[in-house]
């Protein structure tokens, strides 16, 4: 009982515009008041935000993002991957979708990727012959790619949220993402082809000159990701590496940072941390009232009752997660609703790291989907072009992406078979 | 009046960026010393619960760093339609609901504090008084109960407001 007329509060609050932390620590704090539970469990239960190691990943991937960014070193890794497969058919839209992935993962979130990318990528493409249309439909769809690639922050929430081995949730999203970004490739080399667009000369001097200036930037990926993927190093451990190299990298040998830079940097990722991080924190105490008053019990049985398939409850998900994803950003639908459906996911006997995989596309393509896909709404305002024509533009992208989102959520193999391989499960 | 919550929020503007300026690299420093020490097979065990206390720190003033600029993270479609006279009350009732809320949590956080000091609660590996970290919570929801409550910046922020204009 106190659940539901929590939700329905809990409804009208996020409606009215209510910051998610308040909305989320009113209600749980109704609930404690009401179900005689003490309003002292509401702090036991933020702090447990200091028992949950994996965390800690999120403010140092932020932080080292921000420096990138602020930075030369985003830059000098897209002009050496430029160089280096410019001069493929179709060479600049794979720069443009390898700079989107890195700089999604980079950012941890995809509109700043859009930003960075598509004022470097968006002439670039033009240019070549692509034409405007196709140009905004790729860079607005590729940059919604990085959140399932390391250090992306939507995997470390999920993973903590929802109580998923990170590690195996980055090395699961592994194929999946590498399906959507060759489609993606396959798709502009045809229209390459069609439109006959022009091609860079092979550059072998290039190609060296861009990866001398832009070795340490390059070295950075390399070490996180290639960290992760093997199990030499944690998320989190990976996440402190990438912070010191990227302070090192842009302070001592880019010189593109100046020490009395740091004070306005830290301040803009602590107020990124802080605003994120609260939400945890309090999404904790409401996860727990949730718990005790048995509601995802409630939920998984009402599901196993009434789903008698896999692939109908799979189904179901799809389209509650891209309704969901067209309302709501990824981030507050990890906190509200993982913790509820993954539950029932597992009883359906989904694999956990399946379903985050799963989820956390869904949401990709929600971030294309009108009314409120947050990304057409950036490239609307980067590019200067009216949301509608953004959103015809990203059709065919987002045709591509639900052909991919079939197959990664009804054959399992694509996401779980490197996380066996590497013996994370 | 005026002029004095202007001084509070300057002496806490600078007291938010220079401590999470050095929070921020004291955790990456921190855990990369131990990454370093685990590979030449001595790691202090004190490093990782220090990171989770500084991230603990963090997180509460960079909440109330964002407050000051209107960076909480809420959802804004259905309000932003609100105009007129509506808009204004839904705005003015979304502002006194988070000015109450952190006032309520400040004195939650602050008895949660007190009992952890009056039970001598130490940490485990560091053997610092619980009580320290506890701090965290009252004082953020404090800083955050005032920015609310000044009229000057919005409440709440769409998604990622933030890293757009930061980008752009």
């Amino acid at each position: 009982m106190i659940v539901a007329v929590a939700s329905v509060l809990f409804v009208v609050l996020i409606l009215a515009g209510v910051p998610l932390f308040v909305s989320i620590g009113s209600v749980t704090a109704l609930c404690l008041v009401f179900g005689d539970y003490g309003l002292a469990m509401a702090a036991q239960q933020i702090f447990s935000i200091s028992d949950r190691t994996a965390l800690l990943a999120v403010p140092l991937f932020i932080l080292t993002s921000t420096m990138m960014a602020k930075g030369e070193g985003a830059r000098r890794l897209v002009d050496f991957i430029h160089a280096l497969v410019g001069w493929l058919p179709g060479g600049t839209t794979l720069t443009a979708v390898a700079a989107c992935l890195i700089f999604a993962a980079l950012a941890g979130l995809s509109p700043a990727a859009i930003i960075a990318v598509g004022s470097m990528m968006y002439p670039a493409l033009v240019t070549a012959g692509y034409g405007e249309r196709f140009s905004l439909g790729l860079l607005t769809s590729a940059g919604s790619l990085g959140i399932l690639v390391p250090p992306s922050i939507v995997v470390v929430v999920f993973g903590v949220v929802g109580e998923v081995n990170i590690e195996a949730l980055f090395i699961a999203g592994a194929l999946p993402i590498a399906l959507i970004a060759s489609l993606f490739i396959a798709y502009s080399f045809w229209v390459g082809v069609k439109k006959g667009v022009w091609r860079d000369r092979f550059d072998a001097s290039a190609i060296v000159k861009k990866f001398v200036a832009g070795f340490w930037a390059i070295m950075l990926p390399v070490i996180v990701g290639g960290g992760i993927y093997t199990g030499l190093v944690t998320v989190t451990q990976a996440a402190a590496i990438g912070a010191v190299y990227a302070f090192v990298m842009e302070i001592l040998f880019y010189r593109s940072l100046k020490i009395k830079d740091i004070p306005a940097l830290s301040r803009q990722a602590g107020v990124m941390i802080g605003a994120l991080l609260i939400i945890i924190a309090v999404t904790f105490g409401f996860n727990w009232i949730l718990t005790v008053e048995g509601a995802p019990d409630a939920l998984t049985s009402w599901i196993v009752e009434n789903f008698h398939s896999r692939a109908a409850f799979l189904l179901a998900v799809n389209i509650l997660l891209l309704f969901l994803g067209c309302v709501m950003d990824i981030l507050s639908a990890v906190f509200i609703t993982a913790p509820l459906l993954l539950p029932a996911a597992v009883a359906m006997g989904i694999d956990p790291v399946h379903f985050g995989v799963i989820f956390i596309v869904n949401f990709e393509i929600g971030y294309l989907t009108p009314p409120v896909g947050i990304n057409l709404f950036t490239s609307g305002a980067a590019f200067r072009k009216p949301v509608s024509e953004v959103a015809r533009a990203s059709f065919p992208f987002l045709v591509i992406m639900l052909f991919a989102l079939a197959l990664i959520t009804y054959w399992p193999p694509l996401s779980l078979w490197l996380v066996r391989l590497s013996g994370n499960m | 009046m005026r002029k004095a919550c202007g001084k509070i929020d300057r002496a806490l503007t600078v007291f938010e960026t220079a401590f999470l300026a050095t929070a921020l690299f004291a955790m990456a420093g921190v855990l990369f010393a131990q990454v370093a020490g685990s590979a030449l097979g001595r790691s202090p065990a004190w490093a990782g619960e220090l990171a989770m206390y500084l991230m603990t720190w963090t997180m509460c003033v960079g909440a109330g760093a964002a407050a000051r600029s209107g960076r909480h993270i809420a959802i804004t479609v259905v309000a932003d339609k609100l105009k007129g006279r509506a808009g204004t009350v839904a705005g003015a009732a979304v502002r006194l609901l988070c000015v109450a809320f952190c006032a309520g949590l400040c004195a939650v956080g602050a008895d949660f504090a007190m009992m952890s000091r009056e039970l001598g609660q130490k940490s485990v590996a560091l053997g610092a008084p619980m009580w320290i970290v506890y701090m965290a919570l009252p004082v953020s929801a404090a800083m955050m109960a005032f920015r609310f409550a000044m009229p000057a910046s919005a409440v709440g922020a769409a998604p990622l407001k933030g890293t757009l204009e930061d980008a752009s």
